[in-house]
């Protein structure tokens, strides 16, 4: 493999940056349903979308860097 | 009873499946060789390594499988996460890395090849062969049924579309594909599974509170290991320790090629060796989602607000496997169940493809360039691997329907594992600590350990074994089924070290100058000039191993 291809890390971040958004429009705009047992004070769909949006942005611009890094070397 | 998804939870399914075949299609364009496609390049680091070695590992099956089973055994189940996976996992990294990866070799069995001969590797080759494609289809089965009795889902829909979509992403991006959506898949599991515990816990009072609840024989890790009868498994510490500690543990963490593959992928022997070191301190962490699930799972079923489907495999027993799937039922809203499921179906998926890679490489150069084109270039072993991955998910998906018709035969394919792996550990450690040990001994050694195995299995599996034998075999008054296994593990182990170390004595060994590399002391050791001690392997070995102590200890 001669070229450099973008880091898994990359990949990680997006997919973990969307499922986020997802989930915060979801717990923003969809109700609970009745029969979720509700454990929290907040959405547990807010909660974990803010949750996995940073790691997502945290993985994303790690695999961006790690490639303009290994680009360099 | 159906789990209800909402648009969200198919989005984000749908996005799962877009993202691992354009991560495939990506990926395509830097797989030229035989190298990139059946080693991914050798160029990776030690995390990306890592936690491919644990997410090799990291079947959703096992999931369902250990929360399911901690309603049963209480703290127990955590033994298959510490004693039963740490301590391999370091000696894999720390004595048995560095003649693996010093010998450049593509697979387990071409290291067999090296060190003893050409039948010692066919044997392991085909014996890993047929395991794993086995293996491959009842997962795939398995996995349909889950979704089928869970979420509704059509069986013969389920099998196709997850088998053909591994298909496609393997044959575009080889090992590194598979390595690839592996890593997407560990990520997957935590973000999807690990929130369900925590509000479990959390809806049971915290850990005290749970841990308080539960019966004497469920609560503790040791302490009820020295009689059988006062825990739920059956077991003493013994058949723990030498049974799953280091039998079973040892002959699969080390010598089974669907994990280890991934350690060969990494760029240089420091990241190889740093591999399953890694991985320990994440295997260490799973409990949290197995035996927490299935903790709280216990307590809500003890009062009566938890209640498991019908086990669609034997009809009116409580459902085990379904446990963690009723508590996302019970604690996610629409988006999270999505996110839940996409974990569920990437762990089965990753674990398939997991099986695929190995099987691809394994037929490629063990049995297709030995027995039938010596020559092969290496552009057509490429091409080889590409139709052998193809001809391998066709062959599991045939598995999946004949254990489909015929259930029955799960539970022989599911013991296959313990007659391949655990006498090959004993090969292994023979082979890779002494010079002496021969080529002639090796093979007949194996073969009577496999043979060993098969027979106790049968043995009992046909009634031709009683009670009397079993409790001699398992050094028990009333021994378990899992003990059983446990010390059938041992004894394959037993039976292949003894023969192997007894036809060695009167057979020639290899001379020296064969063995550099491939055995302690002719091999040189690895040096680290230069790093940090926070650089070098065998720290992070002695952390790791710490915390499995402090674990033990506290959960004792």
């Amino acid at each position: 493999m001669g070229k450099t291809f973008l880091p898994i890390w990359f990949f990680v971040g997006i997919v973990l940056c969307t499922y986020g958004v997802i989930l915060l429009i979801t717990g923003a705009f969809v109700s609970n349903p009745p029969n979720v047992v509700q454990v929290l004070d907040i959405s547990p769909n807010i909660l974990w979308g803010l949750i996995l949006l940073i790691m997502g942005i945290f993985f994303t611009v790690l695999g961006y860097k790690l490639r303009e890094y290994e680009k360099e070397d | 009873m159906h789990i209800s998804l909402g648009l969200s939870d198919y989005l984000i399914i749908a996005i799962y499946f877009g993202a691992i075949l354009g991560i495939g299609y990506y990926l395509k364009g830097f797989t030229k060789t035989g190298d990139d496609f059946f080693l991914a390049g050798r160029r990776n680091s030690s995390w990306v390594a890592g936690l491919a070695f644990l997410s090799a590992n990291l079947g959703a099956l096992e999931i369902l499988g250990w929360t399911g089973a901690t309603m049963k055994y209480g703290m127990f189940v955590g033994h298959f996460y510490w004693i039963g996976a740490i301590p391999a996992m370091l000696f894999l990294g720390i004595f048995m890395m560095p003649f693996y990866y010093s010998s450049k070799i593509h697979s387990v069995p071409g290291y067999l090849r090296l060190r003893f001969d050409e039948r010692t590797r066919l044997l392991n080759a085909f014996s890993f062969g047929i395991m794993t494609l086995l293996m491959s289809g009842i997962n795939l089965y398995l996995m349909a049924l889950v979704f089928h009795v869970l979420l509704g889902w059509d069986l013969h829909v389920s099998m196709w579309v997850s088998a053909l979509a591994v298909a496609v992403y393997i044959i575009l991006g080889g090992l590194m594909s598979a390595i690839f959506t592996e890593i997407l898949q560990f990520f997957l599991i935590w973000a999807g599974l690990f929130l369900v515990a925590i509000l479990g816990i959390i809806d049971s009072g915290g850990i005290q509170n749970l841990l308080s609840g539960l019966p004497e024989s469920m609560s503790h890790l040791w302490a009820n290991s020295f009689d059988p009868t006062k825990n739920e498994m059956g077991v003493t510490w013994a058949g723990i320790v030498m049974g799953l500690g280091f039998v079973l543990s040892f002959g699969y963490w080390t010598t089974d090629f669907l994990v280890v593959q991934r350690a060969f992928s990494a760029k240089d022997l420091r990241s190889a060796m740093l591999c399953p070191i890694t991985a320990s301190f994440f295997k260490m962490a799973l409990p949290i989602i197995v035996v927490g699930g299935g903790l709280v799972a216990y307590k809500l079923h003890g009062q009566g607000v938890l209640t498991l489907p019908e086990n669609p495999l034997k009809p009116g027993e409580p459902w085990n496997d379904a446990t963690l799937p009723m508590l996302i039922a019970r604690y996610y809203p629409t988006g999270l169940v999505g996110l839940g499921v996409t974990a569920l179906l990437a762990g089965f998926m990753a674990g398939q493809a997991g099986n695929v890679s190995a099987f691809n490489t394994v037929w490629t150069y063990d049995l297709y360039r030995v027995l039938i084109k010596k020559d092969a270039s290496d552009s057509h072993l490429v091409w080889v691997g590409r139709v052998t991955t193809l001809v391998g998910i066709l062959i599991s998906v045939a598995t999946a329907y004949v254990a489909m018709h015929f259930t029955t035969i799960m539970d022989y394919i599911q013991a296959i594992f313990s007659w391949v792996n655990a006498p090959l550990f004993a090969t292994m450690l023979l082979g890779m600590f002494s010079a002496r040990i021969t080529s002639a001994g090796a093979f007949y050694g194996l073969l009577l350990g496999m043979i060993t195995s098969f027979s106790i299995f049968m043995g009992f599996k046909l009634g031709i074994f009683g009670e009397g034998v079993a409790r001699i075999l398992c050094f028990s008054p009333n021994p378990s089924d899992m003990a059983r296994n446990l010390w059938q593990a041992w004894w394959a182990f037993f039976v292949c070290f003894v023969a192997t170390v007894a036809i060695s004595v009167f057979t020639k060994p290899k001379p020296p100058e064969e063995l550099k590399g491939l055995v302690s002391g002719l091999t040189e050791r690895a040096k680290y000039e230069g790093l940090s001690w926070y650089q070098k392997p065998v720290p992070w070995a002695l952390l790791s191993f710490l915390v499995l102590v402090f674990i033990n200890v506290v959960f004792f």
